[in-house]
């Protein structure tokens, strides 16, 4: 299917993906930019100010100065407020890979450094990214790198490093490498460690610091991967990064992220992608590119693929809460009371800082339960049923423009269109028109017109359609 | 002909450190954000806390001896951000920004959400009153941040939101005020600390200008100094200013984690970058537990990275030399004595 370059519908769907979602006005805005400009502007944050005032909201939270505490309202208010929202999806894309938690880390300052690091690699070059994770103290103390010593390997890092971080166990049916490898993976690693840390008491968390330890690394021969020699960390990345694995690997996930829910990673020997020709585009621009995330992006921003993949991904519970703060418009500012942020991520089903393992969160349908999705909908319809946020407000005022009547079905889908272009199937549409039908004639220009939009926005929100993104 | 010439920069010695991460109350402090002293010697910190519901008694005022380190006295209290407006119990905090003492004794703190100066009595630190209205005409107050009395009693008040000065009786009667948004002279963004020093010259924190201004007491601009930068002489946020009585001015560089000194012309002097201490009150809570006792010993650089300021907010300096600085993320209060190296003979 041809787009035009100025489609909304089509930006709604960019900025869903390679974002958290915008208000109607930002997307217009957008749209006439144009589509191949705006992802361009996605691709390049360095050329962007990002469009916060940090310095006041640091000041207005003033434990986000030093990130002793709050980080994961800092890194949600990033998300809610910044210009730069390919930027900010990337770190949390990351985040959600190459995991540690704040359960055993313990420290919100090492966090930060971690998150930093997303932000400083999370566009560059893979085999960069695969170093700095490897010298990341929350990683090394997470996957007990530091205590992994010559002569007395803890496999841990090394293990997840080939399976969850690069490679995976298998691709098409076959083992990506051997229990041997994962040993000496290990070994390439010892003395890469950690500072011994300040404890948090008595005046708070500190960062911690990677060290190089070379009295404990092991000099000895080491054969990885069909390769041998006296390896260190840096030579195994180097290897891991030109396995066609490692391709396929990095290509499955940026597609199940921004184009399609995959199978979940440890299915991902036995079952192929669900669309291996975009999954091949992308694995050969990561060999052209030289490993090049951000080209790899570009390609695939630019796919029919992607172009044609509306509604084919579960919002996360943290898509779902930014992505409705977005909309409304709230949390522009600081104000009292952001820690509930945190809460509802969490009651959703995804706790930002402490992923349920190594492996990520499970996405997809995973995310749904009665439970999760009973908090999804109250928390959404809560925030689209008040009139006073200034994103409601633009939606009844915009509605209100069509003139003194209208008609359920153009109320329907207007206001869909406005929330970001969502596709109802017709029997919701139909079930939602109905429902208006019931209130009498809609006229714009009455005090109740505005708790007649809220309620249809509340049915939105609650419908099945409004799940995906 | 007997003179005295200053032959080398101020220093510093270092006496002691005060305080722990205390989440609730007693022997420590929380996100602390302002210290003011009485004229008996006693310290107040205002911790502005956090919203957490658990750490209820986060945001007080503590009250304590610098050498005695007892607690004598603890007032203020935390509201629940669902309750942080108009309605807000009396004497309760949402973002409290700083504390200044009267004549009396008398405490006022600020509260830069809720736009209100609350007042509490010398003795156990009773509410007593408050006032302020929220707003940006005249003698209406937006986001509060640093206060300071004159020798009369004037509260000086400076406005983050209205970037200005506003200058109130003690019972909240507008008097006169100056300043608005930009970066001309007498022109702020977003302000924050302030001073009075003994000629009653007030000094301004100007805060998202990365610079310190300096007033007669009328509001007359006099001089400024600082520019946005880590090099000597440049800021990056600075938040609080103390001025002693050799007329010396102690800017802290909040971003830059350091402390900078000043002569009276704005001259730069020297910088002060912390060297903490285990604290008496943190001592306590260490040795309770070996666990932590041993991590200290087995920290790398713990001395280097400890004892340096991390996020200077505010500073208080006494006629005696001595010099406190209050670091938000830390807890803590790091107390020094200045050496002024004097000649005295003849020349």
């Amino acid at each position: 299917m041809a787009y035009n370059d100025h489609d909304i519908g089509l930006m709604a769907h960019l900025m869903r993906r390679a974002g958290f979602g915008a208000k109607y006005d930002e997307l217009e805005a957008r749209a006439a930019t144009g589509y191949n400009a705006t992802v361009d502007e996605l691709l390049h944050p360095e050329q962007h100010d990002n469009g916060m005032d940090l310095d006041i909201a640091e000041r207005c939270f003033i434990e986000w100065s030093h990130h002793t505490r709050g980080l994961p309202e800092y890194v949600a208010f990033r998300f809610i407020n910044s210009r730069n929202q390919l930027e900010e999806k990337m770190c949390l894309f990351w985040h959600g890979i190459l995991c540690t938690a704040d359960s055993k880390t313990q420290s919100y300052p090492t966090s930060y450094d971690e998150i930093e690091m997303f932000r400083k690699y999370g566009m560059g070059n893979f085999r960069d990214m695969l170093l700095e994770i490897s010298r990341d103290p929350a990683m090394i103390f997470f996957l007990d790198n530091c205590l992994s010593h010559k002569g007395a390997i803890n496999e841990n890092y090394g293990r997840e490093l080939l399976e969850l971080f690069s490679m995976g166990v298998g691709m098409d049916g076959e083992f990506n490498y051997t229990e041997d490898d994962v040993k000496e993976c290990a070994r390439a690693f010892t003395g890469w460690t950690i500072a011994n840390n300040i404890p948090g008491q008595p005046y708070g968390r500190y960062s911690a610091k990677f060290v190089y330890n070379p009295d404990d690394h092991d000099e000895g021969t080491k054969t990885f991967l069909g390769e041998t020699g006296n390896f260190d960390g840096e030579d195994v990345i180097d290897i891991i990064a030109k396995q066609p694995a490692t391709a396929r690997f990095i290509s499955r996930h940026l597609y199940s992220y921004f184009v399609a829910d995959e199978a979940q990673v440890p299915a991902w020997m036995e079952t192929p992608p669900r669309d291996m020709d975009t999954i091949k585009m992308l694995e050969d621009e990561y060999f052209r590119s030289g490993y090049d995330i951000r080209s790899m992006l570009r390609v695939l921003f630019h796919s029919d693929a992607f172009k044609n993949a509306r509604f084919q991904r579960v919002k996360s519970p943290i898509e779902t809460v930014i992505g409705t703060l977005r909309l409304v418009g709230d949390w522009t500012e600081p104000k009292p009371g952001f820690e509930f942020i945190f809460d509802e991520m969490k009651h959703m089903g995804q706790e930002i800082f402490n992923p349920p393992s190594v492996e990520g969160w499970h996405t997809g349908r995973e995310w749904i339960d009665g439970g999760t999705l009973v908090h999804r909908i109250n928390f959404t319809a809560d925030f689209v049923g008040d009139t006073k946020q200034p994103g409601v407000k633009e939606i009844i005022e915009r509605l209100a423009d069509q003139g003194p009547v209208i008609s359920p079905e153009d109320m329907v889908d207007t206001t869909c269109m406005l929330m970001g272009h969502y596709e109802l199937a017709d029997e919701t549409r139909q079930m939602l028109a109905a429902s208006l039908v019931k209130g009498g004639t809609i006229n714009t220009d009455t005090a109740e017109f505005a708790d007649r939009v809220s309620e249809l926005l509340q049915m939105i929100v609650a419908t099945k359609e409004y799940i995906y993104a | 002909m007997v003179t005295a010439t200053e032959i080398a920069p101020v220093t510093f010695q270092y006496s002691h450190t005060i305080g722990r991460q205390e989440v609730r109350s007693g022997n420590g402090f929380f996100n602390p954000v302002a210290i003011t002293r009485d004229d008996n010697g006693m310290l107040y910190v205002l911790s502005r806390g956090t919203e957490t519901p658990a750490f209820f008694p986060c945001k007080r005022v503590t009250v304590f001896h610098p050498d005695e380190e007892e607690v004598v006295a603890e007032f203020g209290q935390k509201v629940p951000p669902e309750d942080a407006d108009e309605t807000t119990p009396n004497g309760s905090f949402m973002w409290p920004t700083s504390v200044a003492l009267d004549s009396k004794g008398y405490a006022y703190v600020s509260d830069e959400w809720l736009n209100r100066i609350s007042i509490y009595d010398q003795e156990r630190g009773n509410w007593i009153g408050m006032w302020g209205i929220p707003g940006s005409a005249e003698g209406e107050i937006d986001r509060p941040a640093g206060l300071a009395f004159d020798r009369d009693d004037n509260l000086y008040v400076v406005e983050s939101r209205n970037h200005r000065v506003s200058v109130f009786t003690r019972d909240g009667q507008f008097k006169f005020g100056w300043g608005r948004k930009g970066t001309g002279d007498g022109e702020f963004d977003h302000p924050w600390g302030i001073e009075i020093d003994h000629n009653g010259d007030v000094y301004v924190a100007d805060w998202r200008n990365d610079r310190v201004q300096k007033f007669a007491p009328d509001g007359t601009f006099l001089m400024k100094f600082g520019t946005p930068g880590d090099g000597e002489g440049e800021f990056s946020r600075p938040t609080g200013v103390a001025v002693d009585k050799d007329g010396h001015i102690f800017v802290t560089d909040y971003r830059n984690d350091r402390v900078q000194v000043f002569r009276a012309n704005g001259s730069y002097i020297t910088t002060m970058q912390g060297q903490a201490g285990l604290s008496k009150w943190g001592a306590e809570r260490v040795y309770l537990d070996p666990t932590i006792v041993r991590a200290r010993e087995r920290a790398l650089g713990l001395s280097e990275r400890e004892g340096a300021f991390q996020g200077p907010i505010a500073i208080e300096v006494g006629d005696d030399g001595r010099v406190f600085v209050l670091e938000a993320p830390r807890h803590r209060v790091q107390i020094f004595s200045k050496q002024t190296a004097m000649f005295a003979g003849e020349l």
